[in-house]
């Protein structure tokens, strides 16, 4: 019985010469989310080189012009005032101006998230200031890129009206695209500037 | 007179002479015993970690970095005088490895460790009751591991000959 009284203090003691450790507590990454549409802001380089975007409120035209003697008579292509040809990722030469608009973007996240979401919103119609239309849905786009054998944003029309979804964005990854736009051209329009205003969202669940 | 212990007693006799006949077998190898290391201070309660790349891409790195100062106070007083072998050691933790570097002012050795594992930061002559050091430590792992706060028990051993 003394023993084993013995043998239990022994036990004890071993127990008290526990463990010491210092704790450091780690935070995952913060969530992020990046879409350039045509004109862009950097500074420090690319992101590649570590620069650093900011916030472009500018929003880029995109065009053509019927000549009477042409109304209906088929596609034309569209160009547009943003100067943009190079990626912002790294530099490279991918777009080409003023023929087409380019698209990119990523979204970070940690963990397991479903993908982003890249969408376009177009009115249902581009309207002239007599109040003449232009059906949104004339209005379509090709998709490209320097070196891409299969362009990330599809090439698709817009549906007017509504928002479309373009791409599931896959969670930390870079994508990007440039598109040229082309109008229709299949009716006969009133003289005049018809103009309407195409929203790209890009959103993280 | 000597009485025959129980049953009970009987056991934990066998067991003391198997502990008793390792610790022996042990210290002919080394003699492994962690250190109070109860003063030592972390300057940040939560590290965050940043991405090492802000921008996903073609090829790019997923992970994530920080760093953090530790002012460590480690108890030496039971090996004072003695050689020994100083490790420092970090838990094993569910999940990706976090890979660990630190610089020292001297005292100690810089290194590198991982999860579950330990290295060398010193060895010689403990030659002070209290080892006190300050240490920069920078974390790593896979950020797209990384999905909530996580906890990293790092702490010291001695083995001695």
């Amino acid at each position: 019985m003394h023993f084993l009284r013995v043998a239990l203090l022994m036990g004890g003691a071993l127990a008290c010469a526990g463990a010491q450790a210092f704790v450091v507590t780690i935070a995952a990454g913060t969530r992020s989310l990046f879409l350039q549409v045509g004109s862009g802001t950097m500074t420090g380089g690319n992101f590649s080189s570590g620069g650093t975007p900011g916030n472009n409120a500018a929003v880029n035209r995109v065009s053509v012009t019927i000549p009477a003697a042409n109304l209906g008579a088929g596609t034309s292509a569209m160009t547009t005032d943003s100067t943009v040809s190079a990626s912002p990722y790294d530099g490279f030469a991918f777009c080409t101006v003023p023929a087409q608009v380019y698209v990119g973007g990523f979204y970070r996240t940690p963990g397991n998230a479903a993908n982003a979401t890249l969408s376009v919103t177009a009115p249902a119609s581009l309207i002239n200031a007599s109040g003449d239309t232009i059906p949104f849905n004339t209005v379509s786009w090709i998709s490209g890129g320097a070196n891409d054998t299969t362009a990330t944003i599809p090439s698709g029309t817009f549906v007017g009206g509504a928002s479309q979804a373009l791409l599931s964005v896959t969670r930390n990854t870079w994508f990007e695209s440039c598109l040229q736009f082309n109008y229709a051209n299949t009716q006969l329009v009133g003289s005049g500037t018809f103009t309407g205003r195409v929203s790209y969202t890009l959103t993280a669940p | 007179m000597i009485n025959a212990p129980s049953g009970l007693a009987r056991f934990i006799l066998a067991s003391c002479l198997l502990a008793a006949s390792l610790l022996t077998a042990t210290s002919a190898a080394a003699i492994t015993t962690r250190v109070d290391d109860s003063g030592t201070v972390v300057t940040q309660g939560v590290v965050p970690m940043r991405w090492k790349q802000l921008v996903p891409g073609r090829g790019a790195d997923n992970s994530v970095e920080a760093s953090v100062r530790v002012a460590l106070r480690l108890n030496m007083s039971r090996w004072l005088n003695q050689p020994v072998k100083l490790y420092m050691a970090l838990a094993p933790a569910p999940g990706e490895p976090v890979y660990v570097a630190w610089r020292t002012q001297g005292r100690l050795l810089p290194g590198t460790l991982r999860t579950g594992g330990r290295t060398l930061i010193f060895e010689g002559v403990a030659n002070a009751a209290s080892l006190e050091e300050t240490i920069e430590l920078t974390l790593k792992t896979d950020g797209r591991a990384l999905v909530s706060s996580q906890a990293l028990q790092f702490y010291f051993e001695v083995d001695t000959p």
